[in-house]
């Protein structure tokens, strides 16, 4: 089993089947999969040459929405680079959660 | 009758004795034995074997066949392209409804202290929650969490819709939040004892359910969630259109 899914299934406590969605998503990109990775060893955003997506580093991404942990920012990345209007909107309209 | 054969067993053997009558055989205590049906009697299988010819046994081809309907766990994570709300109409008393919104327009929520913005919020719920018809209608808790974009939740482990005190500055999102949770604890109730496809949607939808803090965006898509939305934004039109007026 991989790093990530093993994180989502043991750490997470997540089902198999939201897990195996969250780990295709994460790991869409190999460039913010690394970075993901690192996050799940060391629990802190790589601080050296860190990953920019749409002007966004994993760091900027927690300081806009601290609710989220490692796996929401990373995820929050793929969505940018993925549909950066979208991503936009979410920002724009503060993430609301209801 | 199982009473009748141990007293009768043990009488027969006598204690101690089996070995003499059974050498190779094992004791078995009389508490573990198994009851063993003795064979029928001719008369008896000949008055059984009457009884079944004289059943009326339906043909196979008669029986009505049982109706699959497919369900389509895949719209689970994706929401659906039109939501019909299971026929519970929001604007069932327009009347009503435009009244208890006017509390919400700006000018009258800005006026309003707390208490009398929480009645507003209790007169909503009570129209909400007829419109739903809901079997346990949720119990309202407010708390207050200094978090920008935190404006509620429901909780069905506890029937409890709670709100955020902190965010009721904004009032078209406090009326949406009502109506939002109100919809979830709808959902929840249909979850429970699920009858239609959507039901079971939802019940797969709430075993699988994604957090915002784990991907906001599949947070947004899924359909639970889509469908309390398009739900609320029906609130959140009317109000739109009371202030035009």
């Amino acid at each position: 089993m991989n790093t990530i899914l093993n994180y989502l299934l043991n750490e997470k406590q997540m089902t198999e089947i939201v897990a195996t969605k969250m780990e295709q998503k994460v790991s869409k990109y190999e460039d913010i999969r690394k970075e993901f990775e690192f996050w799940i060893e060391n629990k802190v955003f790589n601080p050296e040459n860190p990953l920019v997506v749409g002007d966004y580093t994993a760091q900027d991404i927690h300081n806009l929405a601290p609710f989220m942990d490692g796996l929401g920012v990373f995820n929050f990345m793929v969505t940018l680079r993925d549909d950066p209007a979208k991503a936009k909107e979410y920002i724009d309209g503060g993430f609301k959660r209801k | 009758m199982n009473e009748n054969f141990d007293t009768n067993f043990e009488s027969s053997i006598g204690t101690n004795s089996i070995e003499i009558f059974e050498p190779n055989v094992d004791f078995v205590p009389l508490d573990d034995m198994a009851v063993v049906e003795l064979p029928l009697s001719e008369q008896e299988l000949s008055e059984l074997m009457g009884e079944v010819e004289a059943l009326e046994l339906q043909p196979f081809e008669e029986l009505e066949p049982i109706q699959e309907v497919p369900i389509d766990y895949g719209m689970v994570f994706d929401g659906l392209d039109y939501y019909d709300f299971d026929g519970k109409d929001v604007n069932q008393n327009t009347e009503q409804l435009n009244s208890l919104l006017d509390g919400f327009t700006e000018d009258n929520w800005s006026n309003f202290e707390l208490n009398d913005q929480k009645e507003q919020i209790a007169g909503l719920y009570d129209y909400v929650n007829d419109v739903l018809g809901l079997e346990n209608p949720p119990n309202i808790e407010y708390y207050n969490e200094q978090e920008e974009g935190n404006y509620g939740g429901y909780n069905s482990a506890t029937n409890t819709l709670s709100i955020n005190e902190y965010m009721l500055h904004d009032s078209k999102e406090a009326a949406d939040t009502v109506a939002h949770e109100l919809w979830h604890a709808y959902q929840h109730e249909r979850a429970a004892n699920p009858q239609s496809p959507k039901d079971f949607q939802y019940q797969h939808g709430f075993d699988n359910y994604i957090r915002p803090s784990d991907d906001f965006d599949m947070y947004q898509t899924q359909l639970v969630e889509a469908e309390a939305r398009a739900f609320a934004d029906q609130i959140k039109n009317a109000l739109a259109q009371i202030r035009r007026a």
